[in-house]
Parts: C-alpha cells; structure tokens; sequence
C-alpha cells in the first residue's frame, strides 16, 4: 500500500470486473490522484495500489454517473472496458472523471484524447459484435444450436440479447474459444458458463443437408463477370472465415472421402471446426472474465 | 384502393390471410407438384438462385420487430449481411426465384421463354422450410422471393403469398420478408402479399421506356409503374391505420425499392439520376438500386457479350444516389443535360470543383447541411462537428482527433484561420487527390477536368488507378 501523498502516481490492480474498474473510479476520488496505469496483474517496482471489489462502492459509482453525466457514458465506458485494449481501462477513467465535472458536455468534448479514446473502443466492440452477428454459424446437433466463435472484443455478454430475442423456443449455446466461456440458453434461462474446451458434436444427415444447401447456394450467388476477391475480404475477413459453414465444407467433405476410403482407420472428427484449443488460458483471466460477464448479465436484468 | 384496412386478422397481427383463392393454390401447388417432381432440392435451389442472382437488393433493414417470444426471429432495422459472395456483394437474404418457367422473352433476362435453360418450380412449402432451417443456423436474415411468370401474373403472386403465409403463420416467423410484386397481378393479390412481406420491390428494368419498348416489349411503363403506385398507397395507408389502430395490418412496414440496368441501353447518367430522382419524390421509394449489365446473351439489341460490366459507372450512381438521399443534392446540380459522372472522381468531389466559389467552409460557423456539402466529410462527421463545436472552436488537430478524415476535406474547409499551404484551385486539388498516374492520363487528354470522358475499355484501368471499390 503507498502513503496518500506522493509525487509518483501509483498502478491500480483491480480484478478485471467492471465493478473492480467502477470501484478504480471511487478510489480515484478518494485518494485524488489519477494512476499511471490500470492492470490487472502487476509485477512491476512502481508503488502500487490494489483495488478491492466492493457492490456498494460500485452501485455509488455507477449512480453517480447515471445522475451526472446519463446512461450513455455508462455505457460507451462499458463497451470500452469490453474492447479488452491495451490501457483502456485509464482512459475510461479519465472519462467519467472528465464526466464528473462537466456532466453532460462530456458528449460534445469529442476532442479530449479521453473521449476519442473511448468513443473509439466502443466502437471497436460494437463493431466486433456486429461481425459476430453477421458471421456466427450454428450447427444443430439433436435439437441443441451450437457456435463456436473467435472475436477480439469480449462481446458475448453484448450478442445474447440479440440471439435469446430471435430464438425464444430454441436451445443454443455460443462459445467463445478465445476466452473459454460458454453462453448457453434453454426454456428461457440463459447462463454465462466456463468451458475449459468445447467441440461441436459431428452432424447428423440433415445438418449436413443444410451445410451442403447453404454451401451451395452461397457458390452458386456469385457473379462470375464481377468477382472481386479484396471487396470480399474487406467486407468479411478472414480470421472469420474458419467458424463459417460456407468456407468449411470443402474440408469436411475430405475427412468425409478419407474416413470412406480408411474404412479400417478409426473414423475422423469430420466436424469441420473443432473448437480451438485454449489450453494456457490462465485461470485468474478466465474468472475475470467470467466475472465480467455475470456482472454485464445482472445489469441486463 | 378498393381494399379496406378492416382486414381478417387474427392473434396479434399475424394471421391475415382471408380471401385468397385457395383452392387455385392447391390446384395449382398439386399442379407443380407434378411437374416437377422427381427434381431434388439440391438441384431447385442451384437452379433458381442461379436464375435471381442478377437482382440487386438484398439488404435487410428498414424494420425493427422483435419476436412475441413464441415464433423464431427479429429484425434488426440496421439490417444484418450474413456473408458476401465471391464478388463482393452482401448476401442477407436467402435469394431465389419461386420459379423460372417464364411466359415472358425479354431479350435481356437469363430466364426468358425462348432461352434453352434447366428450368425448375419450388413448392410453397419446399420455400418455408428452406427459409426457417437456414435462419436459424443464422446463414440468413430472410427471404428474398422474386418469380417469373408462371402462366399469369396473378396466380405467381397468389403462390408466392401462400409461402409467405407459411413462414408467417404456421411457423411464426418474424423475420425479414423482401417480396417482388409480379406487374399485371391483380391488385388484391399484390395487397395480400404486401401484408406478409417487409419490403416490396418492382423492377423498373430500364432507364426510358423507348429502352423497355425495345428490349422487353411485354412490359410496358405503365405496367410497372402502376403496381408501384399501388405499393405506395398501401404503405401510406397502412401507416395512418397503424397510427389510429395499434393491431392494424402493416403493409409493406420496409418501404418498396426498385432497380434497373445500367449499360444495356444508350442513357446518360442524366437521365438515370433524373428518373431515380423521381422515383424518390414521386413513388416514396426506400432505394434504387443500380445493375451494371453483365451480358448474357447474344442479340443485336444489346452490347456484345465480351463488353464489360460497367461496374465504375454503377458504383459512381450509387455514390450519386446517397448524396440525393442523405446530402441534400438535386440531380441537376450534379450533372448537366446529357452529361455522364466523371470516372476520376467521386460526384461530391466533381460538384466541388465545379463551385469552388462555394469554398472554403468555416467548419466553426458553417450549418450542418454545407459541412455536408464538403468533400471528405459525411453525416457522422458533420454531426461530430456540430456537437463537438458547441463545447469549443476547432481546428485542424481537433478534427483529426475527433475522427474527421481530412484527406480530402483540408482542400475545402477552414478553421477561423486560411490553411495556406493549400491552394483553392482545380488543378492543385486534382494533384493532391489523384495518384501520379491517374493523374497524368487525366492531364495528358484535355485541358480541363470537365472535359474528360474516359473511353470504353479504359475503365478498368482507372479502376485499378482508384483502388478497390
């Protein structure tokens, strides 16, 4: 713990929830002082001070935002928060504080570097949502729909909402491999689950039908005379394109030949995307960001 | 309008259908039945998204719903692309033909009578079922359902109804709906198919009807238009019934859109911006779209088959085509009778040069609609300064800040004070926009920018000069 006056400012550690961030913002008035930087894991010589989560510290904070500055900063902060940047975590604090005292002009400020620096990572996460709702693929296995995604930005606890209000009577799970969290869905609950690994099951006759369908189709849309490869990969890129029915049929049907002709060989998953090992996921990251989610999923309520 | 608003509805909204010939449906559903079978679905759905890969819309937005939390789906009124195709283009819609056995031979349509083609029908059903297994493996946003004419107009329209009724009623799909209406159906039916659709689209087809006389001589002006003002009186009533009655029926709640070819016949971009202009002012139109011609067929009538598609051209409307929509412009300030868009740059940037008596803009003291008019800066930007001043005055590291793209814009604008390392004249704004190259060719044909008129053929050259599109 470093003494209340001091010349260098010290590194926050907090636990990687957003309420341990809106409790960083508490303690930035309580002590007066901005940190230098805000991690969750420090090693380094520089004093330090170590945020404890508190809900009635967070519920102050978060009312105090409402009351000055209105529930858009709240949310442009969150959504920074979500974008998981490198340093954003100061910059939403510089935010709110900046917020604090000039209220609602905080929306006008567009030239403070903090409020660029938000707007920015906000947009960066609602960008990376959007894609996810544009490109997530479900596959049906015995009534259950089931996704694997790969995204930049911590947007699960963003997309639920989207998928629980489309699909009310279906059962879906939507896992998140770079994270190692699970939204699962069922008659109306939905829970944000740690999963260390998850892979599809391998489909059955129909779900093949609709892949081969879908591939098909997608093919078949094209216009030959107006290809143009750099359009498609600017609207869509790659890093997507693993998770995508359209683009993993060609080597399904290949596991498929090669388990037909090795008949003897044990069978192949030809499941097409098998979920990405997550392996060296530290545990204190996946509770943080498990405890993130849950937080987001009771505000959602 | 002979139909009332006092429609046959059932619980919340979503069971309209009343009065269509039902049995006409069973005939003729029992009919194609017949015909077709022994084709499987495989080969109906490369067939006929073969056959509607050439209309252009496929955007999704326009209606925000969510589900009664008993059916499947949503809308999204930002509209959701699911993937794009090889060339480029969002696909949002499942997009297929009903049917391609067309009565009709327009020279221009892959799908005419007198074309040697594999031809296949869908069943009302076969439709719905595609529709719901590919929505939620979430492949799509909705259908987009578009036919030939089988037999007669009406009788197309009553069949594509009753797969939407399907989707809409045995299924409780509240997801995207983009119907064509068939010209020459009958009202009735186009009205019971507006009920269960979002969007509703008529194909104007070509620029002039001197065009349509001579490549679709079936179809007549009035025969397309008259389904669109049809469309457009069921959307404004609907919407005032809506604004009394809470469960009234909503007609078409997406708007209605058009598209026509571009390069298949002789007119300018003139005459292409005056007629989307009125489409816009005159019919509500959401959206015009615009399709470069890809030929595919071999006629005296038409450019031949080894001819380009114009896709710069395409691509230089559609940029015109917001800047009629969403930036206040009128066609004729754009371009002059008879006058085609320059390929070198972009129509904003084109009306810039051309009234740089207009310019420099105080992006502290200008209003929101001349920001607009500035090169480089569009409705997000225009709005960020607006606010943004309010707080203080700008300049030009404010705006870099604030996310303002200044390529373009810093030959247009001024902070309070004259950036004077930046000329106010055509040709020092054209070096500083265009590559070396592009650049160069301009010069190298004319004295003035408002004399080039790239020949046919040059186009992809400028195209690759200009970057992907």
């Amino acid at each position: 713990m470093v003494e209340k006056e001091q010349f260098v400012s010290p590194v926050y550690v907090y636990d990687g929830s957003f309420d341990g961030l809106l409790c960083c913002l508490f303690a930035v008035f309580e002590y007066r002082e901005m940190p230098a930087e805000v991690v969750v894991r420090y090693d380094g010589f520089l004093p330090h001070r170590i945020i404890v989560s508190q809900d009635e510290r967070a519920a102050r904070v978060r009312k105090g935002i409402l009351r000055t500055m209105g529930n858009e900063a709240l949310k442009a902060g969150e959504r920074a928060y979500l974008s998981e940047r490198e340093g954003i975590e100061k910059q939403v604090l510089a935010y709110w504080k900046l917020g604090f005292s000039v209220g609602k002009e905080l929306y006008r400020r567009l030239f403070e570097e903090c409020v660029s620096a938000v707007a920015g990572a906000a947009k960066f996460t609602m960008n990376e949502r959007h894609r996810i709702l544009q490109f997530l693929r479900f596959s049906d296995g015995g009534g259950v729909l089931t996704s694997v995604i790969s995204p930049k930005a911590n947007i699960l606890p963003l997309i639920a909402g989207h998928f629980i209000d489309r699909f009310p009577r279906e059962r879906f799970l939507i896992y998140d491999s770079a994270r190692g969290v699970a939204l699962v869905y069922a008659d109306g609950n939905s829970a944000f689950v740690p999963l260390e690994e998850y892979s599809q099951p391998a489909p059955d006759e129909t779900e093949q039908k609709y892949r081969d369908l879908f591939k098909m189709f997608y093919d078949t849309i094209e216009i030959k005379e107006r290809h143009n490869e750099r359009c498609r990969m600017n609207h869509m890129p790659k890093r997507f394109w693993k998770n995508m029915t359209e683009f993993t049929w060609d080597g399904e049907k290949k596991a498929r030949n090669r388990a037909a002709a090795v008949s003897s060989a044990p069978q192949s998953d030809d499941c097409g995307y098998k979920a990405e090992e997550t392996g060296n996921v530290a545990q204190t990251a996946k509770d943080a960001a498990v405890a993130r989610i849950a937080v987001a999923r009771n505000r959602e309520k | 309008m002979v139909v009332s608003y006092y429609f046959p509805f059932g619980e919340k909204g979503c069971s309209r259908l009343g009065t269509v010939d039902l049995l006409g449906i069973v005939y003729i559903s029992a009919f194609l039945w017949y015909t077709e079978n022994g084709m499987d679905i495989f080969d109906k759905l490369k067939i006929l998204t073969d056959a509607a890969k050439y209309d252009v819309a496929c955007t999704s937005s326009g209606v925000d719903r969510a589900s009664d939390g008993n059916g499947i789906g949503s809308a999204a009124s930002c509209g959701i692309c699911h993937t794009f195709s090889a060339d480029g283009r969002c696909v949002s819609l499942l997009k297929i033909l009903m049917s391609n056995v067309c009565a009709y031979d327009c020279v221009y349509c892959v799908n005419r009578k007198s074309n040697d083609v594999p031809r296949a029908t869908f069943t009302p059903r076969e439709i719905a079922d595609l529709t719901i297994n590919f929505y939620r493996r979430n492949y799509i946003e909705g259908l987009f359902l578009s036919s030939a004419v089988i037999s007669d107009p009406t009788r197309t329209t009553e069949l594509m109804t009753e797969a939407l009724r399907i989707l809409r009623e045995e299924y409780r799909f509240y997801g995207y709906i983009h119907a064509k209406a068939i010209p020459g159906a009958d009202t009735d039916a186009l009205y019971l198919l507006g009920l269960y659709a979002d969007r509703m689209s008529v194909n104007i087809e070509l620029p002039s009807e001197k065009s349509l006389n001579l490549l679709a001589p079936k179809k007549t002006r009035s025969a397309i238009l008259s389904p669109m003002g049809f469309i457009r009186d069921g959307i404004r009533e609907s919407s005032h019934a809506v604004a009394k009655f809470r469960h009234a029926p909503k007609f078409a709640p997406a708007g209605q859109s058009t598209q026509m070819i571009v390069g298949a016949s002789g007119e300018s971009d003139r005459q292409i911006m005056n007629l989307t202009e009125s489409l816009y002012d005159k019919y509500r139109l959401k959206r015009v779209f615009f399709s470069a011609y890809v030929p595919t067929v071999t006629s005296g009538l038409l450019p031949s088959v080894d001819t380009k598609p114009p896709l710069l051209r395409e691509h230089r409307l559609y940029q015109a085509d917001w800047l009629l929509r969403y930036y206040g412009f009128k066609a004729g300030e754009l371009l002059d009778e008879g006058e085609n868009f320059n390929l070198y740059v972009d129509p904003k940037c084109g009306w810039a040069l051309g009234h740089l008596e207009f310019f420099p803009v105080n992006v502290n003291t200008a209003a929101y609609e001349t920001l607009l008019r500035v090169p480089g800066i569009g409705v997000t930007s225009a709005k960020r300064i607006v606010a943004a001043r309010r707080a203080r005055s700008l300049d030009f590291a404010a705006l870099k800040k604030m996310g303002v793209v200044l390529k373009r814009a810093k030959y247009f604008i001024e902070c309070g004070e004259r950036n004077n390392d930046i000329k106010l004249t055509e040709s020092a704004i054209l070096r500083g926009l265009l590559s070396d190259v592009s650049y160069s060719r301009l010069t190298a044909k004319q004295i003035s920018f408002f004399d080039a008129e790239p020949q046919a053929g040059e186009e992809e050259s400028i195209k690759a000069l200009l970057g992907q599109f």
